[in-house]
C-alpha cells in the first residue's frame, strides 16, 4: 500500500548551514502526525517544504505516489498557517469559495457547507474583521481543507489563540478530522495539541533538525481530558521526550 | 458607540468644516480688503471677482475645461505608467534596481525647469502639457503602488502558491488589494496634483487654458480674474481630492461593515 506521504533521506540546507539531516518519515492515510520540538528545529521548514514552498537539499518526497511538483500542479495538498491567510475584503464564505476558484478538482464539499460543519453558519457573510481569532482560524483551515486535500498540513494554526479558545479548536479540530479522516501534519509547541489531536508525534531535536523519536499516541477519542490520568501519562510521555532532546540540545551547545 | 454612529458623526463633521471654510473665505477676504486698504486693481472684493465669474463664464470654462483636459489626459497616461513599472518591479526585482536611479534623476530634477526644457524641445502642443502633468503626478503613483504590492501578507501568498495559482490568480486575488488601499491615498495627492502640474505647464507659451489665464491677467494688472481663475483652480483641485475620498469610501464599503 503507497503511504499518504513518504520522505526519505530529506537533507535541508540554506548556505553552509544544515538545517534538516536525514528526515525519514511516512504517513498512513488518514493519519493525524504533529512535529514538535525546540525553537529552531526546523519544524516549520520541514511543513513548509511539504508544502511546496521550499526545495530539499537532497532527498525525496512522495504524496500518494506523486512527487511534490505533481501533487501541488494536481492542488492535492492544503495548508493553514499561524496567521489566517484570509482576504480582507472577501467574506468568509468567499474566502472559502475562492479555494475552489483556484481549484481545477471537483470537490464534495461546498463552501457554505463547510463553514456550516465548522459552527459558522451565522458567519457566512462576515468579513474577517467582523470574526474572532478563532473563528477566523476556523475559516483559514476551511480554507485549506474545502477542496478535499489529501494532504492538509497546518503550521501552529492555534498558537496565536488564548489558552481557553485554544482547548475549544482543538476539541472542535479533532471531531472534524474524525469525520473526514483527513491526513493531516501539525507543527506545534503544544504538548497539549500534540497529544489530544495526533496518531503519532514526531519529535525533532535541533541543530540540525533531526528525528529524535516518534511516539505513538494510543487514547480513545475525543481525548482531552486533564481528569483523565491515561492523557497525563502521555502528556508526561512527550514531555520526557522533548526534555531529552532539550537536554542533549543544551549539552551539544557546552 | 457603534461603527455605523461614528462614521456619520465624522461625516456630519467634515461637511461642518468644510462649511465653515466656505464661509470664512470671503469674510476673512472681506476683512483683507477694508483693512489694508489697497485699491480694488490690487485687491479686489469678493463682488467683483464675483462680477468677473458671471460676465466672463463662458471664457472662464472654456479655459478650464482645457486645463481639466490636460490634468485627466496627463493623469491617466500617469496611471498606465505606475501601474506598469510596479508590476515589473514586483514580478522582475532587477528591473527596479535598474529603474530606480533615473527615477531618482527624474524626480529631483525641477519640474519647472524640466517644462522649460520640453517646450523647447517639443514645443507647446498637447503632448508637452501632458508630459509635465505626467512627471508631477506619477511619482507618488509609483512609490505607493510599489509599496502596497510588497505589502501583501507572505501567508496569502503561500496559500495561493499552494493551491498552484497562476501568477495572474496571485496579482489578482492577493498583490492588487493588498495595493489598493495604498494605491487610492496616492490618488488624493497625484490627482490634485495633476491640475496643478496642467496650470503649470500652461503658463510657459500656451495660448489657453488656466494657466495661460493667470499669465495674462498678470500681464493686464487683472487682479480680479487671477482671484477668480485661483478661486476655479481651487475648486477643481477640492473637487478632485472629494472625488478620491468619495470612491475610498465605495471601494472600502466592506471595512464599514
Amino acid at each position: 500500500m503507497i503511504d499518504a506521504l513518504g520522505v526519505d533521506s530529506l537533507c535541508k540546507s540554506f548556505g553552509e548551514e544544515l538545517v534538516l539531516k536525514d528526515i525519514q518519515l511516512s504517513i498512513r492515510k488518514g493519519e493525524f502526525v504533529s512535529i514538535i520540538g525546540p525553537s529552531g528545529c526546523g519544524k516549520t521548514t520541514l511543513l513548509r517544504i511539504l508544502g511546496g514552498l521550499e526545495t530539499v537539499s537532497s532527498g525525496a518526497i512522495q504524496i500518494d505516489g506523486a512527487s511534490i511538483e505533481e501533487a501541488l500542479a494536481g492542488q492535492e495538498i492544503g495548508v493553514a498557517f499561524q496567521r489566517p491567510a484570509l482576504i480582507p475584503s472577501l467574506t468568509a464564505l468567499e474566502n472559502v469559495q475562492t479555494t475552489l476558484d483556484l481549484c481545477l478538482r471537483k470537490s464534495r464539499l461546498t463552501p457554505e457547507g463547510i463553514l456550516r460543519d465548522f459552527g459558522l453558519g451565522d458567519s457566512l457573510n462576515h468579513y474577517p474583521h467582523q470574526l474572532s481569532g478563532g473563528m477566523q482560524q476556523r475559516v483559514n483551515i476551511g480554507c485549506a481543507m474545502v477542496h478535499q486535500p489529501r494532504l492538509l498540513l497546518l503550521d501552529e494554526p492555534f498558537g496565536a489563540l488564548d489558552e481557553m479558545t485554544r482547548a475549544t479548536m482543538c476539541r472542535w479540530l479533532d471531531a472534524i478530522l474524525q469525520e473526514t479522516k483527513q491526513t493531516t501534519i501539525l507543527v506545534t509547541h503544544s504538548i497539549e495539541e500534540a497529544v489530544t489531536l495526533s496518531d503519532r508525534v514526531v519529535v525533532l531535536a535541533a541543530r540540525p533538525g533531526r528525528i529524535a523519536e516518534i511516539l505513538e499516541i494510543n487514547l480513545v477519542r475525543p481525548r482531552l481530558s486533564w481528569g483523565d490520568n491515561a492523557f497525563l501519562s502521555e502528556m508526561r510521555r512527550v514531555r520526557a521526550a522533548l526534555e531529552s532532546v532539550a537536554v542533549k540540545g543544551a549539552r551539544a551547545d557546552e | 458607540m457603534s461603527d455605523s454612529k461614528s462614521g456619520a458623526k465624522g461625516r456630519f463633521s467634515a461637511l461642518i468644516a468644510y462649511a465653515v471654510m466656505f464661509i470664512s473665505i470671503p469674510i476673512v477676504w472681506l476683512i483683507a480688503v477694508e483693512m489694508s486698504g489697497l485699491p480694488s486693481v490690487i485687491l479686489p472684493p469678493p463682488s467683483k471677482v464675483l462680477d468677473v465669474l458671471l460676465n466672463e463664464f463662458s471664457t472662464l470654462m472654456y479655459h478650464t475645461r482645457v486645463t481639466l483636459s490636460v490634468a485627466i489626459l496627463g493623469y491617466l497616461v500617469a496611471n498606465l505608467i505606475a501601474i506598469f513599472l510596479s508590476v515589473l518591479f514586483v514580478y522582475s526585482p532587477w528591473s527596479e534596481h535598474f529603474v530606480t536611479p533615473w527615477m531618482v534623476l527624474i524626480r529631483n530634477v525641477p519640474f519647472v525647469t524640466v517644462a522649460s526644457i520640453l517646450i523647447v524641445t517639443l514645443g507647446d502642443g498637447l503632448g508637452t502639457k501632458v508630459i509635465v502633468v505626467v512627471l508631477v503626478s506619477f511619482f507618488p503613483l509609483l512609490a505607493n503602488l510599489v509599496k502596497g504590492l510588497n505589502a501583501a501578507p507572505p501567508e496569502l501568498i503561500d496559500r495561493m502558491k499552494v493551491m498552484n495559482a497562476s501568477k495572474w490568480q496571485v496579482f489578482k486575488r492577493v498583490l492588487w488589494p493588498a495595493a489598493l488601499p495604498y494605491y487610492v491615498a496616492a490618488h488624493e495627492i497625484a490627482f490634485t496634483g495633476s491640475i496643478i502640474g496642467a496650470i503649470v505647464a500652461e503658463w510657459f507659451f500656451a495660448r489657453k487654458g488656466l494657466g495661460f489665464l493667470i499669465v495674462q491677467s498678470t500681464i493686464e494688472y487683472r487682479a480680479d480674474r487671477l482671484y477668480a481663475v485661483t478661486l476655479i483652480a481651487s475648486l477643481l483641485a477640492i473637487a478632485a481630492y472629494l472625488l478620491c475620498k468619495l470612491w475610498e469610501h465605495w471601494v472600502f464599503r466592506w471595512r464599514r461593515r
